[in-house]
């Protein structure tokens, strides 16, 4: 029961992190709680089926076909992560002036809402599908009670809704406009870690076989399995072992984003003005 | 929002590129590895530098497994009753743990470059 839960509690973890810093984000925009919402259940649904079909499902490449999937997931991730913490400072900048009363106004039209709800799904997508596979495995291998799957999983759900929660209400003590801040700051370097972990698995499979060799080693000091590792990897994108072509990765992610940011920033300006 | 439009162009040109840029070298090295009661058997596998290593990973568990290795920047589902293989690039001589996630405390192993 306690494995159930802690395996459960592991894959949660991201979603936990990005759930929470995003709902922290979006908390005075009305709605917003729908479009979360919504992604979850487009998440749930998408993974489940992955999950399900994952057996029949034949994957080629020259036998890089999961690994390509895996990176192009990680890379709409990135991408939906990126659009998100771009959209966020735009909202933070429009706020400039307006001391109060933001609620509902800090943006209109449906592409934040879409973003919105596929940052979500992506994030559920991705781990979701590893906990049903671990389940079912479980299930039909082992003879054990319903109880000790309902209290595993509910336990490991339970300790990531906490873990989200206490993100949520965390930053939510900040004002708004250093809030929005922060999350950009957050999100942003979320999304470096996702564009190094694809790079990892690119130099890993040869398709990249430049800038391969690691840099340095700090399992030493930080195991890549251990609790602080796996938070930081969430976090920062904390590995022991890095290679140069993650690094390449991280930047030029944090470049894209902070400069797509300040043209988005700029365009606005010029139509609100 | 047309900036976003970019970025994600950007990365679609870029990914085809390196699917493209595939390169793959003709001397594999084969290491057979199996999977029973939540263990690795060899949990120590040795490897020349500079080859291309392709693990066969038997998964004789009736439960499904997930190898996980930072070090060597790979996580693949292992599915129960049967064999996955993990090709992985030539590596530098060092040495790259990993485990099996979902029994962590039992399936641990490591690939020894030299």
């Amino acid at each position: 029961m306690f494995k159930i839960a802690l395996v459960v509690f592991r894959e949660c973890l991201e979603i936990s992190i990005i759930l929470g810093i995003i709902c922290a984000a979006t908390k005075s925009i009305q709605n917003a709680v729908y479009y979360i919402v919504g992604g979850i259940v487009a998440g749930t649904i998408l993974s489940a089926f992955l999950a399900f079909f994952i057996n029949s499902l034949t994957f080629t490449l020259s036998g890089f076909g999961e690994e390509i999937f895996d990176v192009l997931i990680i890379m709409l991730t990135v991408v939906v992560v990126g659009a998100t913490a771009i959209w966020i400072k735009r909202s933070a900048s429009k706020m400039s002036g307006k001391m109060s009363n933001l609620s509902s106004k800090i943006e209109k039209g449906l592409a934040p809402r879409i973003i919105l709800t596929s940052v979500v799904a992506t994030t559920i997508f991705r781990e979701v599908t590893e906990i049903v596979l671990f389940i079912h495995a479980l299930a039909s291998a082992y003879d054990l009670s319903p109880m000790d799957y309902i209290l595993g999983f509910g336990l490991g759900l339970g300790a990531g809704i906490v873990a989200a929660t206490c993100i949520y209400y965390g930053l939510s003590r900040f004002a708004m406009k250093s809030l929005l801040r922060i999350t950009f700051v957050l999100l942003v370097l979320i999304a470096a870690s996702l564009a190094s972990e694809a790079a990892g698995i690119l130099t890993s499979i040869g398709f990249l076989d430049v800038y391969n060799e690691p840099l340095w080693d700090s399992s030493w000091l930080i195991s890549d399995f251990s609790m602080v590792g796996r938070m930081l990897k969430i976090l920062v994108g904390y590995t022991a072992q890095p290679n140069s072509m993650q690094i390449l990765f991280y930047f030029t992610t944090i470049i894209v984003i902070y400069l797509c940011s300040k043209f988005s920033e700029d365009s606005s300006a010029k139509t609100t003005s | 929002m047309k900036h976003i439009g970019l970025l994600y162009k950007g990365m679609v040109v870029m990914i085809l590129l390196l699917i493209s840029a595939a390169s793959f070298a003709a001397d594999t090295y084969v290491v057979e590895i199996k999977l029973e009661n939540h263990r690795f058997t060899p949990d120590v596998i040795k490897v020349p530098k500079g080859t291309k290593i392709k693990l066969i990973v038997e998964n004789l568990d009736p439960t499904i497994e997930e190898f996980d290795s930072p070090s060597l920047k790979r996580e693949k589902i292992l599915r129960s009753r049967s064999k996955t293989n993990i090709i992985l690039a030539p590596l530098k001589e060092g040495r790259y743990e990993f485990i099996g996630e979902f029994n962590a405390d039992t399936a641990k192993g490591v690939v020894i470059v030299e």
